[in-house]
């Protein structure tokens, strides 16, 4: 039988918009995923259009939102006077406006708007200021958990670097028992892959988010570029970005279905001979109240390596 | 087995495209007759052939027109500009500018409610306001309701004067932030063709940004 094996995944993607290329503007959608200290996170910027350095910006948006969701996770995740949320989205722009300030331009040129989710045990938290959406993933199939924000008009939205974009920041919490997915998509992705008047996701969303059951991250990343940049670049005008963040949960007969990059990646290991011993210990250790050096003896590896493999398969069951 | 991950076009979908709503509200009184009328018709018979063979503002751009000479008329509402065709007008009457302005208004307003109702997202709405001369009727109402709309940023209006006789002023009157400008003679053709090509950089305009207008350009219709 075996107990199934879980973690969550991320894989994101970007293409430059049409319009972008077109007005001799660098793609300003940004968007990473990261995995430290037993969180798992994404994050996705779009870059005001009108802004100069809005690229700079979505950088450090990111790059300081995934920085503060690892070392601030529980703090947030319990944080109930918003004492917590305020420090965090004070960090993100005083980063901004230090680049701003070293890169010789006022802040308004680093206008983004800013998603995430962060997963940790069995809690997540997400926030969201301006357009774009955050959609969740539960068993009977994919809902929206942050709408955009907009103005009234098409091009109308709130960023991070606005004056309200405090007043306006979205956050999320709860636990993740049912829920298997997230992904964060700008409002060029969403464009196809939401639809406004009968707010339903697109089946797409749920077709990718499965990519990440059975293929490497990396190559489910690649895959969406090549997507995204097929199917949705003649649609609109805009960069189009998308981020990704599954729990995988693989059973022992899913396992030994699993190609062996599959499995390279899911099991972190760095080679086929690392991904051999790997699966020999966690076969053995299927059987209930087996010891290491018992285990050891079976597989024909050192107690040490062994206990090296029991750890990292502890964490993912 | 390297096995490609393919989307198929049928899993995604489609939203409407954002609409770029204008509406002329155009001077046809007694004064127009002759010649002006005639360039009028073939100016804006121009503007629609030029929205509706360009690839992306055909199905944005959303055009209506209203004339006002001896009374003002909806001659064409909103609607899909491949499905329209240019209006014909005739001069006759006098001049009821304020009646024209209201009723530009009202069918913005309604439509801007029906986009909201199906989920259509919309860009600030235009109007072209033409005339060639004083109103024969008050425009305060529609002046106030203009300025207010224009200085909380939700309607751009481009009044424009047409020949001698035409008062500026009051043609000042309805736009706060932008200056009127007078029609080179009576170069409607070059009107058009700069206010369609106008409509479609907003249509292409990236989300985020506020689009500028080609003011090189206004120099071909314009006196500047």
């Amino acid at each position: 039988m075996g107990r199934a094996l879980s973690r969550w995944r991320s894989a994101t993607a970007v293409i430059v918009g049409r319009s972008h290329e077109r007005a001799g503007l660098p793609c300003q959608d940004r968007t990473a995923g990261r995995q430290s200290r037993g969180v798992n996170a994404i994050a996705l910027a779009d870059g005001a259009g009108s802004a100069s350095c809005s690229g700079l910006g979505a950088d450090v948006a990111i790059e300081t939102t995934l920085d503060r969701l690892t070392d601030m996770f529980d703090e947030l995740v319990a944080d109930e006077s918003g004492e917590a949320r305020r420090r965090f989205f004070q960090s993100v722009l005083s980063r901004l406006e230090s680049a701003a300030a070293a890169a010789a331009t006022d802040l308004r040129t680093l206008a983004c708007t800013l998603l995430f989710v962060a997963v940790k045990d069995r809690k997540f938290i997400a926030g969201h200021v301006g357009d774009g959406m955050i959609v969740r993933a539960r068993a009977l199939g994919c809902d929206v958990l942050s709408q955009p924000q907009r103005g009234e008009f098409a091009n109308e939205t709130v960023f991070i670097t606005s004056r309200d974009a405090w007043t306006q920041f979205r956050w999320y919490r709860g636990t993740v028992d049912d829920i298997t997915a997230f992904a964060l998509m700008s409002d060029g992705s969403a464009a196809s892959l939401y639809s406004r008047d009968r707010g339903t996701v697109a089946s797409a969303v749920t077709t990718v988010l499965g990519w990440l059951d059975e293929h490497p991250v990396s190559k489910v990343s690649q895959s969406l570029v090549d997507n995204l940049r097929d199917l949705l670049r003649d649609r609109t005008g805009d960069d189009c970005s998308l981020a990704m963040l599954r729990r995988v949960t693989l059973d022992s007969e899913q396992v030994a279905d699993r190609s062996a990059a599959f499995l390279m990646d899911f099991l972190d290991c760095r080679s086929p001979l690392g991904l051999k011993n790997r699966l020999a210990v966690l076969k053995v250790l299927e059987e209930e109240g087996v010891s290491s050096s018992s285990v050891s003896k079976r597989v024909d590896l050192s107690e040490r390596t062994v206990r090296r493999h029991r750890q990292f398969l502890e964490q993912l069951w | 087995m390297s096995e490609e991950l393919k989307l198929r076009r049928e899993e995604l979908v489609e939203n409407p495209t954002a609409r770029v709503p204008v509406c002329l509200c155009l001077d046809t009184s007694s004064s127009m007759g002759g010649e002006p009328i005639e360039e009028l018709n073939r100016g804006v018979e121009v503007f629609f052939n030029a929205l509706q063979q360009d690839e992306i503002a055909r199905y944005a751009a959303e055009v209506a027109v209203v004339q006002f000479g001896g009374r003002a008329t909806k001659l064409t509402d909103f609607g899909a500009i491949t499905r329209q065709e240019a209006p014909i007008f005739t001069a006759s009457g006098g001049t009821p500018m304020g009646a024209g302005v209201g009723l530009a208004l009202d069918l913005l307003e309604a439509r801007k409610k029906e986009y909201s109702q199906a989920g259509i997202d919309y860009y600030q709405p235009w109007i072209v306001l033409m005339t060639d001369g004083q109103p024969t009727d008050s425009i305060e109402a529609a002046v106030q309701r203009t300025t207010l709309l224009v200085e909380q940023r939700k309607l751009t209006i481009f009044p424009i004067g047409i020949g001698e006789g035409v008062d500026m002023e009051v043609l000042a009157r309805f736009s706060p932030k932008r200056a009127p400008l007078r029609l080179q003679g009576l170069n409607f053709a070059s009107f058009f063709e700069w206010l369609s090509r106008s409509v479609s950089r907003v249509s292409q305009s990236i989300p985020g940004t506020t689009v500028p207008l080609d003011q090189e350009g206004i120099k071909g219709w314009a006196e500047l």
